[in-house]
């Protein structure tokens, strides 16, 4: 099994730094669908925007649009998906389904064979056929990403009508679906490494290098004669046969006494004083000659004496020079990139790893942020000014990203409730809305009366302040067995399991799966046997109590046999956990580690979430017509796309439209 | 393909042939080769797990 | 070599006055049909005309030999030996003119290469001021300051990096037009000036910048023919700016300019021999 294993793991991961030189080329497409509709559609998703905030932040007389857009029109709350993370949430928006329909199930899906963690969104392969001269290995044929959503995206089907539409940084589409419409991917790019974002941290304190922090690499620099040496490791070189890790060499020259620092990379000089951000720049990683990949990132001169601390944040795609695919056309991300500069092109942009590992702290960390806000708030003026038919759909990320961060500033309750940083800090949740509300505004200049205006969020936000360790609890409950129980909680990826004793186990977000008998590598469970233990688990994991607080952490155990419908249904887990509100499962429990408690306090800076029951965590939905739908849904809104346009809804699509069509007329 | 020789312990080469014969290789070089491949795969797959911890940990959601 | 370098920096701006409201491409192209023509005129002034005919006649007689007794071995190898004899040769002939062409082509690129290889700085944009002061002065002694006139900002303290004897500043770029920096030493010297040229937006036109004040020696006040020389006596020895470079796109290609210049210049040269008589 080990080869097999290994072989698995190249492909799956390794090939996640895939340089995109050998891949296709992404099919060059023309231009979208040019027909004038009589009718229009402008969409904002603004990823994790809480109803309960939002109402209170409009009742205080903070959120003038979104106060407007309610008096027009109607404000309700959206129903969001199961589970309610916003790859699979806004896959129901994009397809009109649910799980079963697209097969995204979670931010992480397992391979059964070796129980270990995947990607969920996306697949990179390398070429199949290379050859060999020495030490180079060259591709004869293309590698590939594949996107791993299935379902049409509803754009797709606007295009089968021309009817043109721009859908600008949509979650859970990357690669992008190809298309003659105008997309650029979002949630679910990786950064040019093929991860979730790496960030590299300077520094001459050997007491951080020793930290093992997720989402960054921390080296360790000595300062001689004022001058630093270092490098900025790239991706993998693949045109090489023992793949070695690309990097650039740099410098840093600080002034004896001034605190200051020149920072030389290969073709470009830059000065920053200490605690200033550089802004992006390029960097190019050389393959061979004639080959090279390109990243944007930007510096962070955080210290320069006495300790010298420099951050670079992960290196993003250029969106000038793309080594993967980012748009349709292929030519939009250049087009952005010409008009705007390089920008934020990895998925989830703002480094939340380098605030949780205190390497940026929060105002650095909302200075990034700032940064993902303005290059947004840039584009969508421009997209806004040139939108004259069809549908503008256009996403936010950061009101997603500060809840995750900040709520713990907010939550007196929180166990990282700290009192003098929520005097300073405490605000950021609610100047994020304060943000987009002004987003809003801008986008009633181009509402007329043939326009739908929607402003959605995928779920709402609640405190994370305990983890659950579902993998302990599976093993206190007789469900997993480990191979020696004095290594408990040490080993990820399940290492100290005993799949031979073990009948189900967790990996992901939300997901439980059954050690089922000719589907996992080391199957128990024969097939029959399934349902009823499928419901034994459901069962217990809804009674459970947490001695500490009395709660039901575990508010619903959805059984996905119940609640999907679509082809893809097999593939998903079998149980999909709703968590109370207050409750997560905990931070080692999705890569199959087994800590000792069942339940832990969360200490850590990220302290909102939204991975729990969608009933306590509806998103929002406000649009400038009244809604007809007493519970409107994600995959309604899909339908409401459709309708709007007057196109036939296809029988795969759960939803229904949310308006009268006579209200279309007549705006409330 | 390019073959290297490497040097061994008179006392290990002689467990090697006599064990290598007991569990059925056509050789001691087959024996060798294998044990070291299995060693070898052990050892990138612990990398590998590695890899994806520190790929996946820029999730956020966990750590 | 400052007046030199002033009338000859004149001569230029006459010639490509037309094309400073254009994008630097119709520039390029014109100078390069200008030197293909020079490089013509100069070709036919000093090479063997006669020569160069006769021993082009000969490799095409050597090449029909070739061709024409294909089966004879020994025939054929001492064709093939003549035209080497005659490539010599003809190189030979080339010799002269290239000889006669390379100081004015090294004056031409000169010009040239600050037209067309920076970038001006843009209102907002960034760059590094670096000035690098003689090898024996302590640099954290040195009672240096960076001023400029108010379309620019110095936003960092000096960067003093002693190995290099460099101190070096970052300035940011508020309004456009002709803008200078002003270097002082204690109070003893004359602040030190070296200009610097914002243009008003990203449009690219035909830019005459002078990323460098060079020492009063020879080479550099050659190679840097647009500024003035720094005075003797001053403890500096060069001031620069860090101007971005500026390439030619084409058909998605990021081309340097002497490729182009060179390509194109060649290219018209040869277009035209016909019409301007010359043998190459």
């Amino acid at each position: 099994m080990s080869m097999k294993r290994r072989d698995f793991l190249k492909t799956a991961f390794l090939a996640g730094a895939l340089t995109g030189l050998g891949l296709e080329p992404f099919s060059s497409l023309a231009a979208k669908g040019k027909r004038d509709t009589a009718r229009k559609m402008i969409i904002l998703g603004f990823d994790g925007l809480d109803p309960h905030l939002l109402e209170i932040f409009i009742r205080q007389g903070k959120l003038p649009a979104f106060a407007r857009l309610w008096r027009e029109g109607d404000f309700k709350r959206l129903g969001t998906s199961i589970p309610p993370q916003s790859p699979v949430a806004w896959s129901n928006f994009i397809t009109g389904t649910d799980p079963g329909g697209h097969a995204i199930f979670d931010f992480i899906h397992r391979d059964p064979q070796h129980y270990l963690p995947t990607f969920s969104a996306s697949k990179t392969e390398e070429a199949k056929k290379t050859i060999s001269l020495g030490n180079l290995v060259l591709p004869l044929s293309g590698g590939e990403v594949t996107l791993l959503r299935r379902g049409k995206a509803f754009w797709q089907y606007l295009e089968e009508y021309d009817i043109p539409a721009t859908v600008f940084k949509i979650p859970s589409n990357y690669p992008p679906a190809p298309t003659k419409q105008r997309t650029i991917s979002g949630m679910g790019t990786p950064d040019i490494l093929g991860t979730y974002g790496i960030f590299n941290f300077y520094t001459t304190t050997t007491a951080e290098v020793q930290q093992d922090i997720g989402g960054g690499r921390i080296h360790n620099v000595y300062v001689i004669g004022n001058q630093i040496e270092a490098k900025l490791p790239g991706p993998v070189n693949t045109f090489k046969k023992d793949r070695p890790e690309t990097y650039i060499e740099f410098k840093v020259y600080l002034d004896p006494v001034n605190p200051v620092a020149k920072i030389s990379l290969p073709g470009e000089e830059f000065i920053l004083r200490e605690g200033e951000w550089s802004g992006w720049k390029r960097v190019e990683f050389p393959l061979i000659p004639t080959q090279s990949v390109s990243g944007i990132c930007m510096f962070y001169l955080k210290q320069v004496r006495p300790e010298f601390k420099l951050y670079v944040s992960p290196i993003n795609i250029d969106p000038a020079k793309p080594a993967l695919p980012l748009s349709t056309p292929e030519s939009y991300s250049r087009e952005l990139a010409a008009k705007f500069g390089p920008f934020f092109t990895k998925g989830l942009p703002a480094d939340t790893s380098a605030l949780d590992s205190d390497i940026l702290d929060d105002r650095e960390f909302l200075i990034q942020d700032d940064f993902v806000l303005e290059e947004r708030r840039a584009i969508f003026e421009y997209e806004l000014k040139r939108f004259e038919s069809g549908l503008l759909f256009y996403y936010v990320s950061s009101t997603d990203q500060r809840q995750h961060m900040f709520w713990r500033l907010l939550d007196k309750n929180h166990p990282a409730y700290d009192e003098r940083l929520a005097k300073e800090f405490g605000r950021a949740i609610e100047h994020i809305y304060i943000e987009v509300d002004r987003i809003l505004d801008k986008a009633f200049s181009r509402v007329d009366k043939n326009t739908i205006l929607m402003v959605m969020s995928d779920h709402g936000f609640s405190p994370f302040r305990y983890a659950f360790n579902l993998n302990t609890w599976l093993k206190e409950n007789g469900y997993l067995s480990l191979i020696n129980e004095w290594k408990q909680g040490e080993e990820d990826f399940f290492l100290n399991v005993d799949w031979h004793r073990t009948k189900a186990y967790a990996v992901g977000l939300n997901g439980l799966y059954i050690n089922q008998k000719g589907r996992e590598a080391e199957g128990i469970v024969p097939a029959k046997e399934k349902e009823a233990l499928v419901r034994e688990i459901a069962r217990k994991l809804e009674s459970f109590v947490d001695p500490a607080t009395g709660e039901r952490p575990v508010r619903r155990a959805f059984v996905t046999q119940d609640v999907y419908h679509g082809p893809y249904t097999q593939e998903a887990p079998e149980i999909i956990l709703g968590y109370n509100q207050g409750y997560r499962v905990s931070w080692a429990s999705p890569l199959g580690r087994i800590p000792k408690k069942i339940i832990e306090p969360n200490r850590e800076k990220w302290s909102g979430d939204h991975c729990m029951d969608p009933a306590v965590i509806p998103g929002i939905l406000l649009t400038n017509r009244p809604i007809q739908a007493k519970f409107p849904q994600l995959f309604d809104l899909t339908a409401t796309i459709l309708q709007t346009f007057g196109l036939p809804q296809p029988p795969e699509m759960r939803g229904k439209p949310i308006f009268k069509e006579e209200s279309w007329a007549k705006p409330k | 393909m390019g073959k290297a020789k490497v040097k061994l312990d008179k006392d290990l080469l002689e467990k090697i042939k006599k064990y290598a014969e007991i569990s059925g290789y056509s050789s001691p070089e087959e024996f060798i080769t294998h044990c070291l491949e299995k060693e070898l795969a052990k050892l990138e797959e612990s990398d590998s797990e590695e890899e994806i911890k520190k790929k996946l940990k820029g999730l956020g959601y966990i750590s | 070599m400052w007046i030199f370098n002033q009338i000859l920096t004149r001569l230029f701006d006459v010639l490509f006055w037309p094309f400073q409201w254009l994008h630097p491409w119709w520039a390029m192209i014109y100078i390069s049909l200008l030197t293909g023509l020079f490089m013509l005129w100069v070709f036919r002034l000093t090479s063997n005309q006669a020569g160069i005919k006769n021993i082009k006649r000969r490799i095409k007689a050597h090449l029909l030999e070739i061709r024409l007794f294909k089966d004879n071995f020994a025939l054929t190898f001492k064709a093939q030996g003549n035209i080497l004899l005659c490539n010599l040769k003809y190189i030979g002939y080339s010799f002269k003119p290239m000889l006669v062409m390379i100081v004015p082509l090294v004056l031409i690129i000169i010009q040239l290469n600050f037209r067309f290889a920076y970038l001006p700085l843009t209102p907002g944009q960034r760059a590094i001021v670096k000035v690098k002061v003689q090898p024996d002065l302590d640099l954290l002694e040195l009672p240096i300051s960076l001023t400029s006139t108010s379309g620019i900002v110095v936003e960092t303290p000096p960067l003093r990096i002693e190995e290099e004897g460099e101190i070096d500043w970052r300035i940011k770029a508020l309004e456009p037009g002709r803008q200078s920096l002003f270097i002082q030493i204690g109070d003893n010297h004359q602040p030190i000036s070296k200009e610097i040229y914002i243009a008003p937006d990203n449009t690219r036109r035909l830019t005459k910048l002078s990323p460098l004040r060079p020492p009063a020696k020879f080479p550099n006040a050659l190679l840097y023919p647009l500024e003035k020389p720094l005075p003797t006596g001053t403890p500096l020895r060069e001031i620069e700016i860090t101007y971005p470079s500026g390439h030619f796109h084409l058909w998605g290609l990021s081309i340097h300019w002497l490729i182009v210049y060179f390509l194109l210049a060649i290219a018209f040269g040869f277009g035209l021999k016909r019409f301007v008589g010359v043998e190459i």
